[in-house]
């Protein structure tokens, strides 16, 4: 018995179907997932952002109100000094800035509502 | 139809057209590909749906050192992979594998069971170790080149070449047998 099979019978052919409108809904699902990824990314960065302004809010804080201690430990400092000696030190730090730093520098400030917070509260505080 | 030249164009300038457009170029190509290789429906849309989420957020990685339809059918194929791993892991063999596709295929909504021989063939080809199952369906109904399906599964051309070979004589064998 002469037995053989061609694959020509059946071709490409195969017995695999999907539900009406699949592809399309498909779509639509897939690119709802992507764009639920994007604003999560977008989210993500813009935490990130914040986290950083914060950080650096905080540093100037720091560097403000809680500046170096006094080499000479007898000697006793208003807060009053103590501002006007972080001041002679910013004076001194912007100095040393290029001019490029500078404007990065003011870029910043302009932009961040937490070192616009900051300088606020300075004067404030000297009135 | 638009042309992957289009395409790559479009990822590069707006991702989310350009992730549009190879969908609707692509997505035809990949389901069918993938629901060869995973047999369920529901398995294929799921699997389909990752491919497309990796494709987009490496859509940046793309390098142009093969076509784009290649490199996609490489993450396709990697997620084909990745997804049957994941079922051997929990199960007790591969055989028990094999048998569950094989038990997916028989009973699922979305086959047409009044075409007999098309399900036999399917089962046939349900029978090749996985390797012979992968070269086999991209050879034979993606009709990549070897050149091609080498780039997509690593292997060399000599080995794809043995692999469709051994997997027709042994559909041949099932489908006269059986």
């Amino acid at each position: 018995m002469n037995k053989d099979f061609d694959f020509n019978e059946i071709g490409k052919r195969n017995p695999f179907r999907t539900p009406e409108g699949f592809f399309e809904r498909m779509q639509a699902e897939t690119l709802k997932r992507v764009a639920e990824e994007q604003r999560k990314k977008k989210l993500y960065r813009l935490r990130w952002g914040i986290s950083i302004a914060l950080a650096t809010a905080a540093l100037w804080c720091g560097f403000i109100f809680f500046p170096t201690p006094q080499t000479d430990p007898g000697e006793q400092t208003t807060t009053t000094e103590w501002v006007a000696q972080a001041d002679d030190d910013m004076d001194l730090y912007f100095q040393e800035l290029t001019d490029e730093e500078l404007e990065a520098w003011i870029e910043f400030s302009e932009n961040d509502i937490f070192y616009e917070l900051t300088t606020e509260n300075l004067d404030e505080d000297e009135d | 139809m638009m042309s992957e030249d289009r395409i790559r164009e479009a990822c590069k300038t707006d991702p989310e057209q350009g992730f549009r457009m190879l969908m609707e170029k692509f997505q035809s190509s990949m389901y069918w590909h993938i629901r060869r290789m995973v047999v369920s429906h529901e398995d294929a849309e799921d699997v389909l749906q990752e491919t497309f989420i990796k494709i987009f957020r490496h859509l940046g990685d793309f390098r142009e050192e093969s076509s784009l339809s290649t490199w996609i059918y490489r993450i396709t194929t990697n997620e084909c992979i990745r997804f049957l791993n994941k079922k051997k892991e929990t199960s007790v063999s591969t055989e028990e594998v094999q048998t569950d596709l094989m038990n997916k295929l028989m009973a699922s909504e979305y086959v047409d069971y009044e075409d007999a021989m098309a399900v036999k063939f399917q089962k046939a080809i349900l029978t090749l170790p996985e390797k012979q199952r992968l070269v086999f369906n991209l050879r034979y109904y993606d009709e990549l080149k070897y050149e091609e399906i080498s780039q997509i599964t690593g292997s060399k051309v000599e080995t794809l070449k043995a692999n469709y070979h051994f997997a027709k004589e042994k559909i041949k064998e099932y489908m006269i047998n059986n």
